[in-house]
């Protein structure tokens, strides 16, 4: 390994010593002076460069700056969300006064790259976008991942439902690891801290009893970024391809989330304050059939009926002239108001010596699921501190308490249950009068609202986040910078079910709890030189090292099954007791890293990226890898005559690669304590994994190409930017599935080639821009697709996840991404549906490619206004295509409650074709004539073959079209606040969301996936939270 | 400058080794394989009867008429996950072990094992693999059913040859089946190689009558020597956590099936079994035994409940029993007889096989004689045929999957055909189970070269 290092580091070494020798430059006095906006007001925090060094300062509280810089260098003055200054320095030495103006073009927009560095957009080779706090805040959604919906090109970000505190996947230009369970999830980096965004499913199930076949599916888990308060939020950077992320490395090769939080600014104390409340409410609902009461072919079964026949249906007789009866629409029923509230506190201050940052906020969520609720309640502080004009120290430290209860998902659960419940009874209505439990269907399902309040899951999770950094600036063109970072969190989940309920049964009761313990340290040490080559060249080079370690100490379930006397909530009130570790997962990380750009006047700009990952989880031989990325950026229009309509034209273009490690423990032989082992609680049981890895496994490499243009117009009122990727993954790690003949049922090896490509349009528009009134729109477009171009010869397909042949997720060599298999029906040669001699069609035994998970395409489009004061912003969402197969629907189908079940009593001739064999045993085929009659038979899973079982039915045409937020925000005119307490400004602020939601989708809102985040198995919704509607009312407090 | 970076990448080969999972074990001893070969074994014949007898009609779907009692192919995935997934390496380790550490008495036992656990494979797919299983081979080809057969006969002479040895570590409670006693597994051993030779009756009955009857001669003496195991209330029985629970949460699975119910209860023998209260469990509220007709999802009062032997939280789960090997005697001693009728000892064997299984079950010795006496059962030496003795034979091994062979090698007997029989078949009976989806998706040239349509005759059965 070391002389392979030693390979691939030699020139960054040979580079840094390079710059080492390079000769100290002469000192400069220090200059000095004040910045301010074109109001006169001071602007601390403004970053203040000399151009063509690494020297630099920023603004302190009163504006003013002091730095070292000698005559005829550059001054160069920055901040977010205004246009750089450059200033040439003459003799003047003091009051080298700047006044900063707004960019509302962003034309110099300052974006956040790879590694927290902050460049100007204009100098990047690749597509990155950033997204503001405002509009994070203004979503209205607690989850910062959510908060990101419609307004990313190249993103797919989905719901897990409106559960509080359920999670949200997002994917970063398309998937690009195949299996089931790999996490196609991006980076999460808030100031440098890389944060774990993991889901994690756990083992919430009883040891036997039908109860769902996956832990995924059992509760939307939150994934833990909806940890971090949006209120913290600066800024996000969304860096999407390998171009934008390769100095982050192999664990960013699916893309990166860079947050930036708020930092303490101005002299004063500043405080601020928001509350907000609102209320969530049921989204969309399964349209219902009205006309039959519960019952079976036609015929009433009473309640109180010695059990002979099925009670939970709803295929009885018809509700017309019947005046005692009616019908429940429980799909809506069950659920209640949700209502929240979400309250911040930020104090912030600021002097010459440094800053400091305080927030504490609270977040309360209460599900539209009776007795389900999140909260979150986190405190953060965070400062800087500058020990001399060359050597400054920050830190953060971050506090969150996050929790709450949830409703058990998938099978038998709560949502489950709900498919089941006769539409004659309301589904509230489950308390006898004195107050026990009153179980319409004993035997067949739980009354969900009962399942819910007696046996939620509950959780609760710690988490501390936490960074120092030191700055040193060594010379005037030389800096360094160390940073190490924890972030840590213990999680607590409990669930007891006692036998009374369904999926209590079997095990005569039973109790989980789990304990999940996450750790991760990094450090990080940057090199930073910068040179001014010419006057029309510049550059700089850094190079750096990062070591990163990871794992999930000490993490286990625990559960006890067949409660016994006495009665607790304790694990030792159960007569079989079965303590698991899970995984530790730990790894290590050591990388080098360098970064050399060059630029050519403001024209063109190029990067040169190359790092080498030494990882813990890859087999010595293989467990080094270098790779580099190439972008470059061309300001064309520094070349053209200025003129008016095109102001402003870059072209992008890029090339990168990112390797890839694998999961820890896939390489070595181990044995494992068999599944409810020890065997009659005494003798001990192992077998060997299941799963086993190549000798030589290899890093996954990814490489990208990538080109783009951003184009403005008229001054700014109209801007395009447009981006175009492919992206290869070759060599990928995968978890394949293989003969269990082999003594194993997943091999993890090297395999195949995907390709993803896409392309991302944004474009924003000005149609008004007057001094009182202002029109912005945006709009984003995103087409990508994936392609498997090449599998294992030994493989056929690799599929992630079956729903009993009614939809699979698999991929064969040629398929795209995401297609959804399912079964036809059986047809004539020429197409035709070919009907059985019974009169009904049947469905073929053998799935084909039916449908795809993935979008066609998307699409969001913002408008906002503002006048004096008043802002209304609106975001509508487009998302066309993206098949889903409804896992809730099917008990409601035979259970006969939704609207598609309503044709009955109908006599009906299916079209299509019979076939007749002659006496020749020669095949015809003629017109179908037999008239059937369709009933219960027909809806039963008995007959799923006619109906049930067909693609048609279950894969879904998951489109939509939605009024994703309302925004309307009003801010008191300053100057009627000048006098009171109030000056910093008071803002009130409405916001809806999802008031709007077309779909051709039968069941609840399609934008509930049903395994939750950080999945790769997409397409499949429903029998979990459905998505809400909510209305929130807030008010923002500056004192 | 590079000495320093040479200590700098030592420490970090170091700090880079820490990829292993310090929850899981590097190894395990043969005590800590045994139980669960064991337990993954008695999986896999669970998984196997539950289609078999279904196949056998002596189950049939509680749910309708889309079930595998229509002659619908199906799979039996998980039947070959067990074995091949979850028996069969722990077995090969213990095996490997056991030679290195000279301790036959584990070998012997394992190879046993292994010998059962192909054997209801092969019965159930034919041609199955072995040679290049568990090989780390992840296209492995199948071994030919002859072959397999002879691997079995092979397999148990080792094992045989292993158990008598006195060295090494002997199984004490690890031994979840005979808890050590080594007697019992010899005996298993002969009574497995009696069974495997009699599967062989069509192609060569005299040299399998007198093959079986050569081996069983030392097989099981009572049914102390069932091999079985035994559940507990941590560890459910499979018939009661598969079957029963789901049939009383409204996920219907499967009843028994009026083909079998007939015959304990009268309707088909004229006389009802004393067994019929012990292992058939009525419904609530139900007082007549009726089972389900095949192929329908109707017609049943009956249930797979906790009134039923096999069914219980805990009850075992059966895969030979003393009973069996005496049915075998039976059916040799018939076939070896060439004056029509059978000997004395023939006969015998016929008693003992009903009268040891309803000893099993629970039933009164009186209820016992009874039923022997009765001029339907007590037909007389000379009168008795096979078919009589494989239709007790039939009720007598009740949810033991390798009853599904015999009534293949008789021809699915006078079986009604189920309703809505799975037209592939074009009338006839269904032969063979499917290889699981899996395999054919992971190893589809091997799964293409050896698949062959449901009703094809398997080598076993072609004469």
């Amino acid at each position: 390994m070391m002389k392979k290092l030693l390979h691939n580091n030699a020139m960054l070494l040979c580079l840094t010593m390079a710059f080492c020798w390079n000769a100290a430059r002469a000192q400069n006095g220090p200059v000095t002076g004040k910045v301010t906006d074109k109001d006169g007001v001071e602007i601390p925090g403004v970053s203040v460069s000399v151009k063509g060094t690494s020297q630099g300062t920023s603004t302190n509280e009163k504006g003013t700056y002091s730095v070292q810089a000698g005559p005829g260098a550059v001054l160069v003055f920055s901040f977010i969300g205004f246009k750089k200054q450059e200033v040439v320095l003459g003799n003047q030495r003091s009051n080298v006064n700047v006044q900063m103006e707004a960019d509302v073009s962003m034309l110099d927009e300052v974006v956040v790259t790879a590694l927290g560095q902050t460049q100007e957009k204009r100098a990047i080779g690749y597509s990155v976008q950033s997204i503001r706090s405002d509009e994070i805040k203004e979503s209205g959604n607690p989850n910062m991942v959510g908060a990101l919906q419609g307004k990313i090109a190249g993103a797919v970000i989905t719901g897990s439902g409106g559960a509080p505190g359920a999670g949200v996947n997002i994917i970063l230009r398309g998937i690009t690891s195949l299996s089931g369970s790999a996490d196609n999830q991006p980076l999460f980096v808030i100031d440098g801290i890389i944060i774990s965004n993991a889901t994690t499913a756990g083992n919430p199930l009883p040891s036997a009893g039908s109860a769902s076949p996956g832990a995924s599916e059992q509760f939307a888990n939150t994934n833990r970024a909806a940890d971090i308060n949006p209120d913290d939020v600066e800024s996000v950077s969304v860096l999407k391809g390998p171009a934008a992320t390769a100095l982050y490395g192999l664990r960013a090769s699916n893309g990166a989330i860079i947050i930036t939080t708020r930092r303490g600014k101005s002299g004063k104390l500043n405080v601020s304050l928001s509350l907000s409340g609102g209320v969530d409410v049921l989204g969309k609902s399964p349209d219902i059939q009205t006309r039959f009461l519960q019952g079976r072919f036609g015929e009433f079964i009473s309640p109180t009926e010695v059990r002979q026949r099925t009670p939970y249906q709803s295929f009885g007789p018809s509700v017309i002239g019947n005046t005692t009866d009616r019908i429940y629409d429980n799909f809506r029923g069950f659920y209640q108001t949700g209502f929240r509230t979400n309250n911040n506190i930020t104090l912030t201050k600021g002097s010459e010596k440094g800053n400091i940052y305080v927030s504490a906020g609270h977040n309360y969520q209460q599900g539209i699921v009776p007795a389900t609720y999140f909260e979150r309640t986190s405190a953060k502080i965070a400062g800087t501190y500058n020990f001399t004009k060359r050597f400054s120290a920050s830190g953060s430290f971050n506090y969150i308490r996050s929790g709450g209860k949830r409703p058990p998902a998938g099978d038998k659960s709560v949502f489950s249950a709900l498919s089941y419940w006769p539409n004659t009874y309301d589904v509230n209505d489950y308390l006898n009068p004195d107050g026990s439990y009153k179980n319409l269907l004993p035997g067949f399902t739980d009354n969900p609202v009962y399942l819910v309040k007696k046996s939620p899951r509950i959780d609760a999770v710690n988490r501390y986040i936490a960074d120092v950094t030191l700055n040193y600036n060594i010379t005037d063109w030389l800096s360094a910078k160390y940073q190490i970072t924890m972030d840590a969190f213990n999680e607590r989940r409990k669930r007891q079910v006692d036998s009374t309920f369904d999926v209590g049964t079997a095990v005569k009761g039973f109790l989980i709890e789990e304990n999940i313990n996450y750790r991760e340290i990094n450090s990080n040490l940057y090199l930073t030189a910068t040179k001014q080559f010419s006057e029309n060249w510049n550059g700089s080079l850094m190079v750096g090292n990062s070591v990163v370690g990871s794992k999930r100490p000490d993490s286990y379930y625990e559960r006890g099954e067949g409660w016994k006397a006495p009665f607790t909530d304790e694990i030792s009130s159960y007569r079989n007791q079965q303590k698991r570790f899970y995984s530790p997962l730990q790894y290590r990380i050591v990388s080098f890293f360098a970064d050399a750009k060059l630029s050519y006047k403001d024209m063109l700009y190029l990067n040169a990226t190359g790092r080498n990952d030494i990882v813990s989880t890859l087999p010595k031989a293989n467990n080094s890898f270098f790779y580099p990325s190439f972008s470059a950026g061309y300001i064309f229009t520094e070349n053209l005559p200025k003129n008016n309509i095109l102001s402003y034209g870059k072209l992008r273009a890029s090339w990168a690669q990112v390797g890839k490690g694998t999961d820890p423990y896939v390489i070595g032989v181990y044995y494992e304590l068999a599944d409810n082992f020890p065997f009659g609680n005494t003798v001990p049981g192992y077998v060997r994994r299941s799963t086993t890895a190549a000798d030589n496994l290899k890093p996954e490499r990814t490489t990208s190409i990538e080109f783009g243009t951003e184009l403005r117009f008229f001054r700014n009122r109209l801007m395009l930017d447009a981006t175009y990727f492919t992206m290869d993954s070759k060599d990928q790690i995968v978890r394949a599935p293989v003969s269990n003949v082999s003594g194993y049922s997943f091999y993890y090896t090297n395999i195949g080639l995907i390709r993803n490509k896409g392309i991302e349009l944004l474009a924003t528009f000005k149609p008004v821009q007057t001094a009182r009134f202002n029109w912005d729109m945006s709009l984003n477009f995103t087409k990508m697709s994936g392609k498997v171009i090449e599998m294992p010869e030994e493989l056929e397909e690799i599929s992630y996840f079956d729903n009993g042949s009614r939809g699979v997720l698999k991929v064969r060599e040629g398929s795209k991404l995401g297609e959804l298999w399912g079964l036809d029906y059986l047809r004539a040669p020429d197409g035709q549906l070919l009907i059985q001699p019974n009169g009904f069609p049947l469905t073929s035994q053998v799935t084909v490619p039916w449908g795809n998970a993935l979008p066609d395409w998307t699409a969001g489009l913002t408008n906002s206004f503002n006048y004096r004061g008043i802002g209304l912003s609106f975001l509508l969402e487009w998302r066309q295509g993206g098949d889903v197969v409804d896992l809730g629907e099917r008990n409601a189908f035979r259970a006969g409650s939704i609207e598609i079940t309503g044709r009955r009593y109908e006599r009906v001739v299916f079209k299509g074709v019979v076939e007749q064999k002659g006496a020749d045993n020669s095949v015809t085929y003629v017109p179908n004539t037999k008239s059937v009659v369709l009933d219960d038979a027909f809806y039963n899973p008995s007959t799923a073959r006619y109906m049930g079982n067909s693609a048609q039915f279950n894969i879904q045409d998951g489109s939509w079209f939605r009024l994703r937020t309302v925004s309307l925000s009003y801010a008191i005119p300053k100057a009627a606040l000048a006098q009171s307490i109030f000056k910093g400004g008071v803002r009130f602020n409405f916001t809806g969301t999802n008031l709007f939601l077309n779909t051709p989708f039968r069941g609840y809102d399609p934008e509930a996936l049903t395994f939750g985040s950080g999945t790769n198995i997409i397409g499949f919704v429903g029998r979990n939270n459905p998505a809400t509607r909510s209305f929130q009312l807030g008010v923002n407090v500056n004192f | 400058m590079l000495p320093l970076l040479g200590l700098l990448l030592t420490s970090c080969d170091k700090f880079l080794d820490v990829n292993t999972d310090e929850t899981l074990k590097g190894d395990a001893t043969m005590q800590e394989l045994l139980p669960t070969a064991q337990f993954y074994t008695a999986e896999a014949s669970f998984q196997q009867a539950y289609v078999a007898c279904q196949y056998a009609q002596q189950l049939g779907s509680a749910l309708g008429s889309n079930g595998i009692d229509t002659y619908a192919e199906t799979d039996n995935t998980l039947g070959w996950s067990n074995l091949y997934l979850y028996a069969l390496p722990q077995l090969n380790a213990i095996i490997r072990k056991g030679e290195k550490e000279a301790s036959p008495a584990y070998v012997g036992i394992a190879k046993v094992l292994t010998a059962h656990n192909l054997g209801i494979a092969t019965v159930n797919w034919e041609n199955v693999p072995y040679s290049q299983a568990d090989k780390n081979d992840f296209s492995p080809a199948y071994d030919t059913q002859e072959q397999i057969y002879a691997t079995i006969g092979k397999l148990l002479d080792e094992a045989v040859t292993e158990l008598s040895g006195s060295t090494g570590a002997k199984p004490g409670q690890d031994d979840l089946i005979y808890q050590g006693d080594l007697d019992k597994w010899t005996r298993l051993a002969y009574s497995l190689r009696a069974r495997y030779i009699w599967h062989g009756s069509l192609r060569n009955p005299q040299q399998a009558a007198q093959g079986a009857l050569a081996a069983l001669e030392k097989g099981m003496k009572g049914n102390e020597d069932d091999f079985q195991l035994q559940y507990n209330s941590k560890n459910l029985s499979p018939w009661y956590s598969k079957v029963a629970i789901p049939n009383t949460t409204g996920n219907l699975s499967v009843t028994f099936s009026n083909t079998i119910v007939d015959l304990f209860n009268g309707a088909a023998q004229g006389i009802v079994d004393p067994r019929l209260s012990k292992v058939i469990g009525l419904k609530n509220n139900q007082t007549v035994y009726s089972g389900v007709i095949p192929g329908s999802g109707s017609g049943s009062t009956v249930d797979l409940n906790n009134k039923a032997w096999h069914s219980n939280i805990n009850s075992p789960l059966v895969m030979m029993t003393y009973s069996e090997l005496k049915g075998i005697e039976a059916e040799a001693r018939l076939a070896g007889n060439a004056s029509g009728g059978t000997s004395a000892a023939g006969y015998a064997a016929y008693q003992e096989m009903i009268s040891a299984n309803m000893e099993k079950v629970g039933v009164e010795q009186a209820d016992i004689d009874k039923f022997l006496k009765d001029v339907k059962v007590d037909i007389g030496a000379s009168k008795l045929t096979a078919k009589q003795i494989v239709t007790e034979k039939f009720k007598s091994m009740l949810l033991i999957g390798d009853i599904w062979t015999d009534i293949r090698k008789y021809g699915y007997l006078d079986f009604p055909m189920p309703a809505n029989p799975n037209p592939d078949l074009q009338g006839k009976r269904i032969q063979r189970m499917k290889y699981p989806d899996s395999e054919i998706t992971r190893n589809s040239k091997t799964v293409l070269a050896n698949q062959k349509d449901p009703e094809v005759l398997m080598w076993l059965i072609n004469k």
